[in-house]
């Protein structure tokens, strides 16, 4: 029997996205204030997991938001202010993962468990120390794309719709490339004998 | 269609991920951002509406030059003078002798028909 599928369209964003833009393409700093508000939290997540590196992490989001700024009046309001952002920082991640590639670069992997709250017991932070670097290590091997989709899906939690603007792809493309990152990273973290809590589906 | 986010052990990847917390002083880095990057304004000649109305403008020019010079009363007139032209380098080259240009200014087609 032939599947059916219906073609999704992109939610619109809401109006208040548009009216928001538009008063930071007016030069509104109050506005842009809160923008950055809304949206550095997650940038700063999404560029810390693609660089995995702290401080380029925090430098990108500054320059994201830098492009935020200048660029405000380039804001198309068939996305939401959060794709859009996302879509700027996905770019500069990828220019700087290539200038890390032409230099010859290795991954880093920051000493995230500095994070880690104190009333954790020792044993307990050494052992959410390995798994988070099992985990970082394994979705760092996968290919940008694959990243970026499960970091957006899983993360930011975006629609596929979302994922697919950012990665200026289409929604089946989008579904075949979370399909392929589950997969890739499920071997990734097999490979480093990371017993996964629960039984795999 | 599955959606991926379905998997458990996914989550509890990610969950083991540690949090990213904004530094203070990003936060303040990126507020200023308007006040230590302004946003650079535009003469108001580079501004696109003007740019349209100055070609609207030079294809209004070029239109109406293009019309002027090509007018079939203009070219008459042309043809007109080169065979007074001709009429006058004949008649002196025949009776007065020499190239009555280089009496330019002084010889007239009334003098060029006494020539003749």
């Amino acid at each position: 029997m032939a599947k059916l599928q219906l073609k999704r369209a992109p939610k619109p964003p809401p109006k208040s996205d548009e009216l928001l833009m538009k008063r930071v393409a007016a030069g509104d700093a109050q506005a842009f204030r809160q923008v950055c508000d809304e949206h550095l939290p997650a940038i700063l997540t999404y560029t810390t997991r693609l660089l995995r590196n702290d401080a380029e992490a925090q430098d990108l989001a500054q320059d994201t938001f830098l492009k935020v700024w200048l660029k405000a009046g380039e804001y198309q309001p068939k996305a939401r202010i959060t794709t859009w952002v996302h879509s700027i920082a996905r770019h500069l991640c990828i220019d700087r993962l290539r200038q890390r590639q032409a230099r010859g670069e290795t991954l880093p992997l920051d000493s995230d468990v500095d994070h880690a709250p104190p009333s954790v017991e020792p044993g307990q932070l050494l052992e959410k120390k390995w798994t988070a670097q099992r985990v970082q290590l394994a979705i760092a091997l996968l290919p940008e794309r694959q990243q970026s989709a499960l970091l957006l899906r899983h993360e930011q939690d975006l629609s596929q719709e979302e994922i697919a603007q950012i990665l200026e792809t289409t929604v089946d493309a989008v579904e075949s490339l979370l399909k392929r990152a589950r997969s890739a990273l499920r071997e990734q973290l097999d490979a480093a004998e990371l017993d996964p809590p629960l039984p795999r589906q | 269609m599955t959606d991926p986010k379905q998997d458990d052990w996914l989550d509890a990847a990610f969950s083991a991920l540690p949090d990213v917390t904004v530094p203070a002083d990003l936060r303040r880095r990126i507020a200023e951002l308007p006040i230590t990057h302004p946003r650079p304004t535009r003469a108001p000649w580079l501004s696109p509406t003007f740019a349209s109305l100055w070609w609207s403008l030079c294809g209004a020019l070029g239109i109406v030059c293009g019309v002027y010079f090509e007018t079939p009363g203009q070219t008459e007139a042309d043809t007109e003078l080169s065979a007074q032209e001709e009429l006058l380098t004949a008649a002196f080259a025949s009776d007065v002798g020499g190239d009555w240009s280089d009496n330019w200014g002084e010889a007239t087609l009334g003098d060029a028909e006494e020539a003749r």
